[in-house]
């Protein structure tokens, strides 16, 4: 049995059908494990973040909402237990974290990046960093964006920020990554001639 | 494809025929954008913001096997099946804990009981009182004791109640009872919900009856409950939820272990101290017959001490907000809350 559309996978996994959450369960799983790891960036830490969450999802079925994207729904609700978890960690170790709970951290590695030909690999590196650089809020919209490939109104859902918000968002992380690659065609213009002016 | 507003960000964004013109898709309306943008040179800047944000960058995502999917689906399916198990081996537990309460009698009045119950069930002879979603009745029965029927439940009694030997009603949803004790004889006022019998002789107690469990609050006299297979006394304060599908006491509490006060609402309020959001939106749907949604499952974890008049809904909404600090929105029958 497969249910095809969103709204009756979730009215089957309300009304406690197994099958049901087995589906969300497949579903939704790479999506939040992938988020999860970017949000607390330890792998059992997230295997047993998404395990709690599910047991939630599923003793709590009957009073949930109907979300309107259950991608949304799922990644801004798992996000804000994590964050909640990280949060009462930080205070039973007693570190005290400079950052907002509020804010993810999110770090891109070079794998991630795509490289599309080799000889760019140090492109790659430059995109990368200047990712990495940009103010955590951006990031993790680029994030949402691209990378877990949700819309505007989904990502403005799940960091409860407007639309508008989002997209200014998006665009002014955008335009520093655009800007560093106007840098980077400076770079590789010097790293072909540097050779010559050195010789 | 539509050709009216394109002033914001977002309207090139949503736009499907825009975004396959600019990722270069099949069938794109290659030549109608080519034109819109000569035609609108103005926003040449909008266009290129846009389609800055549509190529964005390219993630490759981390893998995420099948094979490690299985095993947490797997891992997650014991661990709903081990909760379950646990909750049924508590009932058993309970269950043969109780056996030694059986005896003669209980069977008896338990056969009485039920043999009443299928009895009267098919018979036309009776006096029926019902409440709608947010109405209440105060109702005066042939031998004086007064219930207060809530909201959306329903209380019967043989129509000729006075003539039994057993003062006998059977209650749907939740009253609260003032029971006149018979100065003559001691004719037995007996309270039947699907889950069990309360006995009494003269006194006042509430009887909630809804979902799978009774709950019976004690506020003075004593009250025989009758359990199927064991009889319990409860003295002034006390309360017992007690559940007829499961067979087992859910909850057993003494006077002061009570929170709030289960009587409450005969006096005009329903008065939840400490209680749980599934508890608080449990009565709200008893009582109103509304759905109530959640966006942020935050609410679940708190606690909260609210005092709802039992007034319209509409009347209720603000006072709800305002105690548990949530903002609601009414759709018909569902509230949605923030």
């Amino acid at each position: 049995m497969k249910f095809h559309s969103d709204e009756d996978l979730w009215y089957a996994f309300q009304v406690g059908n197994r099958e049901a959450l087995d589906q969300l369960f497949r579903s939704y799983y790479p999506s939040l494990y992938r988020y999860g790891l970017k949000i607390c960036r330890n792998i059992h830490q997230t295997e047993e973040s998404i395990q709690d969450f599910f047991l939630y999802l599923f003793e709590h079925r009957s009073h949930l909402g109907k979300p309107s994207s259950t991608k949304a729904y799922l990644l801004g609700s798992y996000r804000r237990r994590l964050l909640r978890q990280l949060q009462a960690e930080r205070s039973r170790t007693r570190i005290h974290s400079q950052a907002a709970a509020e804010q993810v951290d999110i770090e891109f590695s070079i794998d991630e990046v795509l490289i599309s030909d080799e000889k760019k690999q140090h492109v790659n590196h430059l995109i990368l960093t200047t990712l990495n650089e940009l103010p955590k809020r951006q990031r993790e919209v680029l994030y949402l964006r691209y990378y877990q490939e949700l819309s505007i109104n989904d990502i403005s859902e799940i960091l409860d920020i407007s639309y508008q918000g989002v997209v200014n968002t998006m665009y002014k992380g955008m335009k520093s990554l655009r800007g560093s690659e106007a840098l980077k065609k400076i770079l590789i213009f010097i790293s072909i001639i540097t050779p010559y002016i050195i010789s | 494809m539509k050709n009216i507003g394109f002033d914001q960000l977002g309207d090139f964004l949503e736009s499907q025929s825009f975004v396959d013109w600019v990722k270069g898709n099949e069938g794109s309306d290659h030549y109608f954008w080519e034109q819109w943008l000569k035609n609108n040179p103005q926003k040449k800047e909008l266009v290129d913001e846009a389609i800055e944000l549509i190529k964005g960058v390219e993630f490759r995502p981390l893998e995420v096997s099948d094979r490690s999917i299985d095993s947490a689906l797997e891992k997650l399916n014991q661990r709903i099946d081990r909760e379950k198990s646990i909750e049924e081996t508590r009932s058993r537990v309970t269950r043969v804990r109780r056996r030694k309460f059986i005896g003669i009698a209980a069977s008896i009045v338990l056969l009485l009981t039920f043999g009443a119950w299928f009895f009267y069930a098919g018979h036309p002879e009776m006096v029926t009182y019902t409440t709608g979603y947010g109405e209440w009745k105060t109702i005066t029965l042939p031998d004086g004791s007064v219930v207060k029927l809530n909201a959306n439940s329903e209380l019967q009694h043989l129509k000729d109640w006075n003539k039994q030997p057993v003062r006998m009603v059977w209650l749907k949803g939740e009253a609260y009872f003032g029971v006149q004790k018979m100065m003559d004889i001691d004719r037995e006022f007996k309270v039947i919900t699907k889950d069990l019998g309360v006995e009494v002789l003269g006194t006042s107690f509430n009887v909630h009856a809804r979902g799978q469990q009774t709950q019976v609050f004690l506020e003075e006299g004593k009250i025989k409950l009758d359990l199927g297979d064991e009889i319990s006394y409860m003295e002034p304060g006390d309360l017992v939820v007690y559940s007829g599908p499961q067979s087992k006491v859910l909850d057993r509490r003494k006077k002061g272990q009570v929170t709030g006060n289960p009587g409450s609402w005969t006096e005009g309020v329903i008065n939840l101290k400490d209680a749980y959001a599934l508890d608080i939106f449990e009565r709200l749907e008893e009582i109103y017959g509304v759905e109530i949604r959640v966006r942020n499952e935050e609410i679940f974890t708190r606690q909260y001490w609210v005092q709802l008049p039992m007034e319209e809904l509409k009347i209720v909404i603000p006072i709800l907000e305002k105690s548990m600090k949530v903002k609601i929105t009414r759709k018909e029958n569902t509230l949605y809350l923030e």
